[in-house]
């Protein structure tokens, strides 16, 4: 039988290629290492540097955020807690209401008539996201610039509100007014994502606020009050 | 006589194989050099781009303002009523301006009888012993009108005299820019 290989054709050719054994296999080495090495390393490299620019954006926010919040005054920040938390209540504040409407009564000096609110829902929804309002329904005794002025006022007073009616005639007006109120959201200050600066467009309009009427005369805060400017009281329940 | 035939010695021909033999050598040396450079390069690069290191500078960070989770929550409060007082100031209209802009276009001689101001629309009635003051009225938000200013459109719902009470009335509705 003939066999299939001979080693002496082995022999010939080992000992002609013998030099270039090494350097050959030198090269598969090579070229295993790219292929099993190299190029997951650089498909690893590639995909960390994409982790780590956008973890880097994170933590570039993160400190920001730090840095807004460790140079922000305490008294300010309360502040404006109390004058954005009572311009905007965050339950049916009736006295306040009622407050709202003597102080403008007074300042434009129309009298005050009947009055009627109309109440809504009896059981506040505390997931709510939308303003929630109570509508006062009142009568006006005065000059018909008088009830111009009492609405004036009226705006510029808290709780924010909103005109949606008034009928006038020689003898004052009637009114309908919505008063505005939202439970407090729930706070969720995951990842530091609630931190979000006052803007100065945002500064200017809490300028404008802390400006208006019966900031005082509001519900009761756990945190520590805050000096509010720009009010006076004249609640007629106190 | 063989060595002149031949034009290539053996000897010569040995030479160069080995020449060859050497350049693959030192070829297959660098480039295996070079593959294990560049490996090494790109795995200590790996190791300086580290995810986890990152992630560690953020936990610190987020410790240091879990500090001020007080502040946190007031600012969140803040921002929150802040973005809905402004949605109902933005939205609700300044009557008041409106009704002194009318009184303002009113002149002596006609009274206001009532106004009626909503969302959907604006009137007005006048009432005057003399035509001419409903006249200048008209007039005057006629040229508010040609000017751009307030007023968009007038339109007379009636004019009426009552005999007995010897006055004129007017009703218009008023349309505002």
């Amino acid at each position: 039988m003939k066999r299939f290989y001979n080693p002496d054709d082995f022999k010939l050719i080992y000992s002609q290629y013998k030099d270039l054994l090494i350097p050959f296999a030198t090269l598969v080495a090579g070229i295993f290492l790219v292929i099993y090495f190299i190029i997951p390393q650089f498909n690893n490299f590639l995909t960390s540097r994409n982790q780590v620019a956008q973890e880097n954006i994170k933590l570039k926010n993160l400190k920001t955020q730090l840095d807004y919040l460790t140079s922000m005054d305490d008294n300010t920040i309360n502040s404006e807690y109390n004058i954005l938390t009572n311009a905007l209540p965050s339950e049916k504040a009736y006295d306040s209401i009622l407050a709202a409407v003597y102080v403008a009564s007074g300042k434009s000096g129309v009298s005050l008539g009947d009055f009627s609110f109309k109440v809504g829902e009896l059981k506040d929804s505390q997931k709510t996201t939308t303003n929630l309002n109570i509508d006062l329904n009142l009568s006006v005794l005065g000059t018909v610039q008088g009830v111009a002025d009492f609405l004036e006022e009226l705006q510029k007073t808290a709780p924010v509100n909103q005109i949606v009616s008034v009928s006038t005639s020689s003898r004052g007006g009637q009114i309908l007014v919505r008063f505005y109120y939202q439970p407090l959201p729930p706070v969720n200050l995951i990842d530091g994502q609630s931190v979000i600066a006052i803007s100065p467009k945002e500064q200017k309009i809490i300028a404008q606020i802390a400006g208006w009427n019966n900031l005082q005369n509001q519900e009761s805060v756990a945190i520590p009050q805050g000096t509010i400017s720009g009010s006076f009281r004249t609640n007629p329940f106190q | 006589m063989n060595d002149q035939i031949n034009l290539v010695s053996p000897k010569e021909g040995l030479d160069k194989q080995e020449k060859t033999i050497k350049i693959v050598r030192i070829g297959s040396i660098v480039f295996l050099s070079v593959v294990a450079l560049v490996a090494v390069v790109i795995f200590i690069i790996n190791m300086t781009y580290n995810v986890a290191n990152v992630q560690k500078d953020e936990e610190s960070t987020l410790v240091q303002i879990e500090q001020y989770k007080q502040k946190s929550a007031e600012l969140f409060v803040v921002n929150n009523r802040l973005s809905n007082i402004s949605s109902v100031i933005s939205k609700r209209k300044d009557y008041s301006s409106l009704i002194k802009s009318i009184l303002a276009i009113i002149p002596d001689g006609a009274n206001s009888n009532g106004m009626e101001l909503n969302e959907e629309a604006t009137s007005l009635s006048l009432t005057s012993t003399s035509l001419l003051p409903l006249q200048t009225f008209l007039d005057s938000a006629k040229s508010l009108i040609a000017k751009k200013q307030l007023i968009k459109n007038v339109v007379i719902n009636y004019l009426s005299a009552n005999e007995k009470t010897g006055k004129y009335s007017l009703s218009v509705e008023i349309d505002f820019l």
